[in-house]
């Protein structure tokens, strides 16, 4: 084979003076990049094999490493960036096509980092959330035109048959991963934090391990194209099911899960033979218009009587509004919108980072899409793709979603440091691995505390900043763009937003 | 009385353990110099085994009836009476190894001080939690 | 008339046997008197004596718990004379007379000295009791030592060896066998032990004994070996093996062959008489043999059993099982079991050798019956464990002797018992 043109992506500096030849790094690196030597009491380094995921910095005792992105290999040029020539290096020795992981990491704008948040003063005071109660609690699924109330007894009567809802104790869900393409620890830390504070997790499209099935009050099931693991007893187990049509990461493509990944458990999980491979179609064979999804819709609300809520699962791209609009009017108590920030396991790097557009905007836009045909109110909105904070969070839903997703900052509560290489199933940190030596790694008691933790953290957070703008209540935030300001937007990218620029008054 | 209890189903084998055992127990106490300066170089009383994926680290289990206590002709295998930990006198041990003969999880080694003495799991003195679990990266050792 | 006195529990004899018996005694029996008669005056553990002679110890005491509560009598400087196994009394020394209820015999055993030419006089000495170290202590001392002769390369001689090596004599060692530690070693594994002797200045001779001694006056001079050749020196240790102490129990009615013979309860051909230690003869647990074990950890076992079988609940005893360590200098040996078989046994050995260690262990029916451990000696006690319990080896045999064995080879409910259950009681 003839020499790659690439060369080190990091570069590992091992300080002499503190390293104490303890073997750690080298025990810890699924890469083979550390290497004890035989004669010498030292450790040596394949540089080219690090992709920088900071697993033997974390466990270093003496802090002796530093790996960090190697200066200098490509000479600098406005034009052809190092990703660029990476990618053509690669691909000319491949052939084939760039694989990547987790979400799209260009710098196009982050319309969060444009929202500004309003607060009390003088005329209308806050709250202080310490001393008065405010809620969180939000409620996902269709809500009625009008209630009949029955006066006539003691005690005032709906007569109106509510349809079912999710409730969330924060507006906080994790999102759709696969236990294929997590770990089943790393599935375990999610579904075990979901229930501690009273949200959900998602099956992803993998199916459901019967491990999971007492988890299920807190689980919402998915059903995609590869339709895995998909039967009644996992319809009925959970609290909500989703069709997934797209996923932000990679919107129009379907997915696939290598054999080598299909374990044992995976294979009983998802219903396929050990080994195989589990391939996702890009579009539902038996859906090519919202005729055909309203079938699906039913068939699912017939498999569990109505109870529970059905969810439809988009990606954020160009015709946004009108398909949920569309997916509405389907029958979906939830629509589920995943902009182009959105992770995977696995994406073609040239969708992952050029296919779709940012959530900010798709939301704005089917918020007001479906504000305008007076349907809003028939399915709630949960958005994913790129919630970093609490304060994500509460701009979103002040842009009008009812809750949110998030994956990758669940991911990276678990210990995810971004490396980007899910794909390759050698995840050092133990989350997006099948691999026994590194599953074990994610001890799920710990994952479940660092989840709650961040949970709870944010909760807080979003209980100041209501306060703050003197809101006692999510739910009556929800849609009230008025308490956030743009800046540094173009007035189409306002118009967009629905959001005034910072300076204007009510 | 407390015990490290072993989730070998957590054990990611990293052997910090019986890294930061090593350190505990050394001259200095401090990471660099026990690995770099002190000669002989302390012994870790914790052992990770190893086998395919499986591993967990392995201690002295501070065994109710713990034969090592019994067949220790001075009695410098002894048990503290308040905390239970059993562990070994530096002073009275004379090297016979009787102890190491005895104890079914091959867990108390030779090392070398001033002389050669039995060397074994102390629990850190008893003081709070044993570095091994204080220190243990994916808290697959914990001390209950 | 001599005073007579009253007992619950008897104890003859005072040293490990008669320290966990008593010990087992007071688990069941919180009240009852325990009087323990010796000839010492004071408790010491007898293992320790070479360690003391070697500096490598200060104290002769042991140092261990004995009785926690309701401490028992002990009449030191005294000793039974006569004893009465049916009618269940003892005669003291001082004339008193002791009955009892159930007694134990755990008085040791004693050096065997031969009958050499010259070997009466000063200068010879056996080495198992504490008037012997100070003895030989001061002699060295006071006649300013520098060679002495060690005769018998069993496992007091070698105890013997190490602690005057570490006094800076010139030893020669000198053996009947054609090996070191006949019954615990085998050829090879003597062989690395006589390698470390030698480094430590030791000089040995094997397959030869002594013809006789010479003497100045009433010094000795040297001696003549069998082979002819003669040594100079003016001390000798003699350490050709101990017997047990049974002389004395002649007319008592408890049966002795070489020791006395007791059933699996320890209790001799006398009901309510126990005998445990270095004065009893028990069934090897792998030979089905009958044999005298004099080693610390069977008379541990076999006072706790007798114990608790004197204070009324049931204990069986598993069999004995000889085992022991030796080091000189770095060389350290651990020998358990059956380490010779026998030629016509069906035993299988597996070996792994390597720079300055050998592992050897023998197997029979799947089941290790015996071993030997050179230098690498610290997972011994996990081949040892597996012994004692019987536990077939077919599930990790490729595993036995690999340099990563340990408890993680074990099939996993075993293990986990062994880590997670209260003890190692398996």
């Amino acid at each position: 084979m003839a020499k790659s043109l690439l060369f080190p992506e990091f570069k590992i500096d091992r300080d002499k003076e503190r390293c104490i030849s303890c073997q750690v790094c080298v025990r810890q690196c699924a890469n083979d990049v550390h290497e004890g030597s035989d004669n010498e009491d030292t450790v040596l380094s394949q540089e080219e094999n690090c992709v920088g995921c900071q697993r033997c910095v974390n466990l270093c005792p003496t802090n002796a490493l530093t790996v960090h992105k190697r200066e200098g290999g490509f000479r600098p040029n406005g034009n052809w960036s190092e990703q660029h020539l990476r990618g053509i290096y690669k691909q000319a020795e491949s052939g084939g096509i760039l694989l990547t992981g987790m979400g799209c990491d260009r710098s196009y704008p982050i319309y969060w980092d444009h929202l500004l948040l309003n607060a009390s003063q003088v005329t209308n005071p806050s709250i202080d959330p310490l001393r008065e109660p405010i809620e969180l609690t939000s409620y996902l699924g269709r809500k009625e035109e009008k209630l009949d109330i029955d006066w006539s007894g003691e005690f005032p009567l709906v007569q109106t048959r509510l349809a079912p809802q999710l409730e969330l104790k924060v507006p906080v869900v994790f999102s759709a991963m696969s236990y294929g393409s997590i770990s089943y620890n790393a599935f375990r830390s999610l579904a075990e934090a979901a229930r501690e504070v009273g949200t959900f997790c998602n099956s992803g499209e993998g199916g459901l391990h019967p491990d999971f099935y007492p988890y299920g009050d807190n689980i919402v099931v998915q059903v995609a194209s590869g339709r895995f693991g998909v039967h009644r007893d996992y319809l009925r187990v959970a609290a909500a099911v989703e069709i997934k049509i797209g996923q932000g990461a990679k919107p129009g493509i379907g997915g696939h899960l290598p054999g080598e990944k299909v374990t044992k458990e995976i294979s009983r999980t998802r219903k396929i033979p050990e080994e195989s491979d589990a391939i996702s179609p890009a579009p539902h064979h038996d859906i090519y218009s919202i005729e055909d999804l309203e079938r699906l819709v039913f068939a699912i609300k017939e498999a569990i009587n109505y109870k529970k809520p059905v969810a439809v699962k988009i990606a954020a791209v160009h015709n946004v509004a009108a398909i949920a609009s569309g997916v509405v009017r389907a029958g979906a108590d939830i629509v589920t919108i995943d902009g182009i920030r959105g992770g995977t396991g696995a994406a073609p790097q040239v969708i992952r980072d050029n296919v779709g557009i940012p959530i900010e905007l798709a939301l704005a836009q089917v918020d007001e899409r479906l504000r305008s045909e007076g349907i809003r109110h028939h399915s709630s909105l949960l958005i994913a793709g790129g919630i970093r904070s609490s304060a994500d969070v509460i701009k979103a839903i002040a842009l009008g979603a009812d809750a949110v997703y998030v994956g990758t900052a669940a991911l990276v509560g678990l210990g995810c440091h971004l490396c980007q290489k899910c794909y390759t199933g050698k995840c050092n940190w133990g989350i997006a691995t099948q691999d026994p030596v590194l599953t074990k790694r994610l001890n799920p008691n710990i994952g479940k505390r660092r989840l709650v933790n961040l949970i709870r953290a944010w909760s807080f957070e979003i209980k100041e900043m209501l306060g703050g703008m003197g809101v006692n209540a999510i739910e009556s935030l929800r849609g009230n763009r008025e308490h956030l300001r743009a800046v540094g937007l173009s007035k189409e990218e306002c118009a967009v937003l629905g959001v005034k620029a910072a300076g204007e008054g009510w | 009385m407390k015990k490290i209890r072993i989730q070998e189903e957590f054990c990611i084998g990293c052997r910090l353990c019986e890294i930061n055992c090593l350190v505990k127990h050394s001259y200095s106490g401090k990471i660099i110099k026990a690995f770099r300066e002190e000669s002989p170089r302390a012994l870790p009383r914790i052992r990770v085994e190893e086998e395919g994926y499986l591993s967990f680290a392995l201690q002295c289990r501070h065994c109710e009836d713990a034969p090592c206590v019994e067949n220790c002709m001075s009695g410098a295998m002894q048990r503290d009476r308040e905390t239970g930990t059993v562990f070994c006198d530096e002073e009275r041990c004379v090297g016979c190894w009787m102890c190491i003969m005895s104890c079914p999880l091959g867990v108390i080694k030779r090392e070398q001080k001033t002389r050669r003495i039995a060397s074994k799991c102390d629990l850190c003195g008893g003081e709070g939690e044993p570095v091994c679990v204080a220190q243990c990266p994916n808290e697959a050792l914990l001390y209950e | 008339m001599s005073e007579i006195i009253q007992t619950n529990y008897l104890l003859i004899g005072y040293s490990v046997s008669s320290w966990f018996a008593a010990q087992a005694i007071r688990e069941e029996d919180d009240s009852g008197r325990i009087l323990a008669i010796t000839e010492d005056d004071k408790a010491y553990s007898r293992p320790l004596l070479s360690y003391v002679l070697g500096n490598r110890s200060k104290d002769i005491a042991y140092f261990g718990e004995v009785v926690s509560h309701n401490p028992i009598e002990v009449w030191w400087g005294s000793s039974v004379i006569n004893l009465d196994g049916v009618e269940r009394w003892a005669e003291l020394s001082d004339g008193r007379k002791v009955e009892f209820e159930r007694a134990l015999i755990a008085t040791g055993a004693i050096p065997v000295f031969p009958p050499i030419r010259g070997a009466s006089g000063e200068g010879i000495f056996t080495f198992t009791h504490i008037d012997d170290l100070e003895r030989m202590s001061a002699y060295i001392h006071k006649e300013n030592i520098e060679n002495i002769l060690v005769l018998g390369g069993g496992f007091i001689g070698l105890k013997t060896c190490e602690a005057l090596i570490e006094l800076g004599l010139n030893i020669q060692l000198v053996e009947l066998a054609p090996r070191l530690l006949i019954n615990m070693t085998d050829e090879k594994s003597s062989r690395h032990l006589e390698k470390a002797l030698i480094k430590e200045g030791v000089d040995i001779i094997l397959e030869d004994t002594v013809e006789h001694f010479e003497r100045e006056g009433q010094k000795l001079r040297g001696c003549v070996l069998k082979s002819g050749r003669s040594i100079s020196c003016r001390m000798a240790v003699v350490a050709i093996g101990v017997r047990p102490n049974v002389a004395w129990l002649k007319g008592s009615g408890v049966q002795v062959d070489r020791g006395i013979l007791v059933n699996r309860f320890q209790e001799t051909s006398c009901p309510g008489v126990f005998a445990a230690g270095d004065v009893t003869e028990t069934m090897n647990m792998v030979t089905g043999e009958r044999s005298v074990t004099a080693i610390w950890p069977e008379a541990v076992i076999q006072g706790k059993i007798a114990g608790k079988n004197m204070a009324g609940k049931r204990d069986v005893y598993p069999g004995s099982l000889p085992l022991n360590a030796v080091e000189v200098g770095e060389t350290a040996l651990i020998s358990a079991g059956l380490v010779n078989p026998p030629g016509d046994d069906d035993c299988e050995i597996l070996v792994c050798e390597s720079e300055g260690s050998y592992q050897k262990l023998v197997l029979k029916e799947n089941r290790i019956v015996g071993l030997v451990f050179v230098k690498n000696i610290e997972k011994a006690g996990i081949y040892i464990h597996l012994l004692r319990q019987r536990i077939s080896i077919d599930a990790f045999r490729d595993k036995l002797l690999q340099p990563d064995f340990g408890i993680i080879s074990l099939p996993s409910n075993f293990r986990k018992h062994m880590v997670e259950g209260a003890g190692i009681e398996v």
